[in-house]
């Protein structure tokens, strides 16, 4: 008999149903989202399902209907079922600014590291958290509650491209973390508790990494607007929100001591944050 | 840019400011302007009744120490918030 069985996820005001068929669906889903709560009180805006079919063992992904994925290996199904999930829950969020961010805390305090896709948010937030010194919290989605003070980070394993795996080997390496790979992408995911996200936590730095082998390394300090300019850019959900999230924005951006740094090593990268963080955040 | 021409500020635009600097958003182009603090200034005065020669002529009494690069650094700023969609010309 072929398994089947459905999870939600919500996050930030949205909740998004999985439906799962046969056993390797199953894993892949609870690979994902096993760490996160279903919160029935968020509308549903989404509904998306792995299956497995049973003569090839291909792995499908359908959003909405639609085939968004199909393939053999089940870090890249992994990949697309993320994809789909965080698409569906950006689409319906409210409540909030849904920044397209990574984020890792330290000290109880979150540092937000909001970017395009390839700005190096992944590979700069896995050695953050290889070096120890911080604790993951999510690499994709990241929820700034009203009054711009305290984050939530969608829990789900790291996924990071094969041009950062370098500097993710300290996690690979870790007995603790659960690692799925294919000559794509590598997850990771941390041990339970997933993350720090249930808990919202006080919002302390606001840093726009960039990475660029081809340009010098640099840190710099940004005006409020300077930061209020970027993080507009990375809104996702400012269609569902009041004025489309421009105050929010912007109170952000008066509270938050923000930067933007532009890397092409991680260690350089790291090493800045650690300094920032220790300075900011009142350890030394 | 010709000194006759009026510019008026872009109708549309929420408006945030942050230690002198603006922060402009338009909802329906989705567009976000960050105008530093002389853009800022050059913005203001923009109200469709001033020409640009007279905004130069406002520039130069206020500061009379930057008199001579006005006109060019005026003619800029003007050009970039016209390119940006923060002014319009009547």
């Amino acid at each position: 008999m072929i398994e089947s069985g459905t999870r939600f996820v919500a996050f930030a005001g949205s909740r998004v149903r999985i439906d799962y068929r046969g056993d390797l669906a199953r894993e892949i889903v609870e690979f994902l989202y096993a760490g996160i709560h279903d919160a029935s009180e968020h509308p549903l805006q989404g509904r998306v399902k792995v299956e497995v079919d049973a003569a090839t063992q291909l792995i499908a992904v359908h959003e909405s209907g639609e085939l968004y994925y199909q393939g053999a290996h089940q870090a890249d199904a992994a990949r697309a079922l993320q994809e789909s999930v965080s698409h569906s829950l950006a689409s319906g969020s409210v409540g909030g600014l849904l920044l397209h961010s990574a984020a890792v805390s330290r000290h109880g305090q979150i540092v937000l590291l909001p970017g395009a896709s390839g700005a190096g948010k992944t590979t700069l937030t896995g050695h953050l958290v290889s070096r120890g010194e911080f604790r993951y919290v999510t690499d994709e989605l990241s929820f700034v509650t009203e009054g711009a003070r305290n984050v939530t980070g969608l829990p789900r394993p790291m996924s990071v491209k094969a041009s950062g795996r370098h500097a993710v080997a300290g996690l690979r390496d870790a007995r603790d973390w659960s690692v799925w790979v294919s000559p794509v992408v590598t997850l990771l995911r941390p041990p339970p508790p997933q993350s720090d996200v249930d808990e919202s936590q006080a919002l302390g730095l606001v840093i726009f990494p960039q990475y660029r082998s081809d340009a010098e390394r640099r840190l710099a300090r940004l005006t409020p607007a300077e930061c209020g300019l970027r993080a507009m850019a990375c809104l996702l959900n400012a269609r569902n929100l009041p004025d489309h999230g421009f105050p929010a924005v912007a109170a952000l951006s008066r509270h938050t001591p923000a930067y933007s740094l532009v890397y092409r090593d991680t260690a350089w990268a790291s090493t800045q944050i650690e300094t920032l963080t220790n300075d900011s955040m009142g350890r030394h | 840019m010709t000194p006759a021409r009026i510019p008026r500020q872009a109708s549309g635009f929420h408006l945030e400011e942050m230690d002198g600097e603006l922060l402009l958003y338009h909802p329906g182009s989705t567009r976000t302007v960050l105008l530093n603090e002389t853009a800022s200034l050059v913005w203001r005065l923009c109200d469709g009744h001033r020409s640009s020669s007279a905004i130069a002529s406002l520039l130069r009494e206020a500061f009379p120490e930057q008199a001579d690069a006005i006109d060019e650094d005026l003619k800029h700023t003007l050009t970039r918030l016209a390119d940006e969609g923060a002014i319009e010309f009547a």
